[in-house]
């Protein structure tokens, strides 16, 4: 899986390119994502503006990551489309992560 | 009545297609957000049945069907692998998704495609027969 990161501050906002999360690719975004946080990344923002599918084991990965992270840093998201944002509420995953409009909103609550 | 029938090898890389070619032909007669879910849950059946009834061996056929009708649509995912788990079935029908999200530690990485077929769609079936299965699925056609 492609990624963009940008850095703001102590913050990096990291973007995946492609537009689906899915089964195919799940494991190829979890380990593109936890090599920015073992690269000591502690505070980041996933930033999902060009995704417009999410399933199962795409959402599974993106927890995966957030546990990952664990207590030690802290992982936001956002820009979430209609489909992606329906699947966070469905499966209460709203509840586990803090969810921003965009990413000034995400970067400004670190 | 008009129906057509996809045939895909069994690798999760083929799915993707199969997904946005459903929610393309849905949306002749589905709103947007009921073709994502529709979209949704076929990528999950079919999922399954790479993953769990071919153990992700390649080379086997899962057969996707799309039928349109005047009120419904009616979708068929078929394979010729392991049956699905009765019980796991029946536990997620009754039970939905049990979590507790302020419990990181034990929050779900998998188990939750099931759940997402029948939250998706209005009536959902599951039969196993002769070492053919077949994951029915029913959306009705609302007209606003």
């Amino acid at each position: 899986m492609l990624f963009e990161t940008e850095n703001r501050g102590r913050v990096l906002v990291i973007r995946p390119l492609d537009m689906r999360i899915d089964a195919n690719d799940a494991d190829s975004f979890k380990t593109g994502m936890m090599s920015w946080i073992d690269a000591s990344n502690r505070a980041v923002v996933l930033d999902l503006s060009f995704v417009n599918f999410v399933d199962s084991s795409g959402l599974g990965a993106i927890v995966a990551v957030l546990k990952y992270i664990g207590k030690e840093g802290r992982i936001v998201v956002c820009n979430l489309q209609a489909p992606v944002s329906a699947l966070f509420k469905l499966t209460r995953m709203d509840k586990v992560f803090a969810i921003f409009e965009d990413v000034d909103a995400a970067t400004a609550a670190f | 009545m008009s129906k057509i029938q996809l045939v895909i090898d069994s690798n999760l890389e083929n799915v993707w297609m199969v997904g946005v070619t459903i929610n393309r032909l849905c949306a002749l007669v589905l709103d947007q957000t009921a073709c994502n879910e529709v979209e949704l849950a076929v990528v999950e059946s079919v999922n399954n049945c790479i993953e769990h009834a071919y153990r992700h061996e390649s080379d086997c056929k899962v057969a996707i069907s799309l039928e349109i009708g005047a009120e419904a649509i009616e979708i068929a995912v078929e394979d010729d692998g392991a049956p699905l788990d009765h019980e796991l079935v029946e536990k997620v029908q009754k039970e939905g998704l049990t979590f507790d999200p302020a419990d990181m530690d034990n929050l779900p990485e998998g188990g939750m495609g099931w759940f997402l077929i029948n939250s998706m769609m209005d009536e959902v079936r599951y039969e196993s027969f002769n070492g053919h299965n077949t994951l029915s699925m029913i959306k009705n056609i609302t007209i606003n």
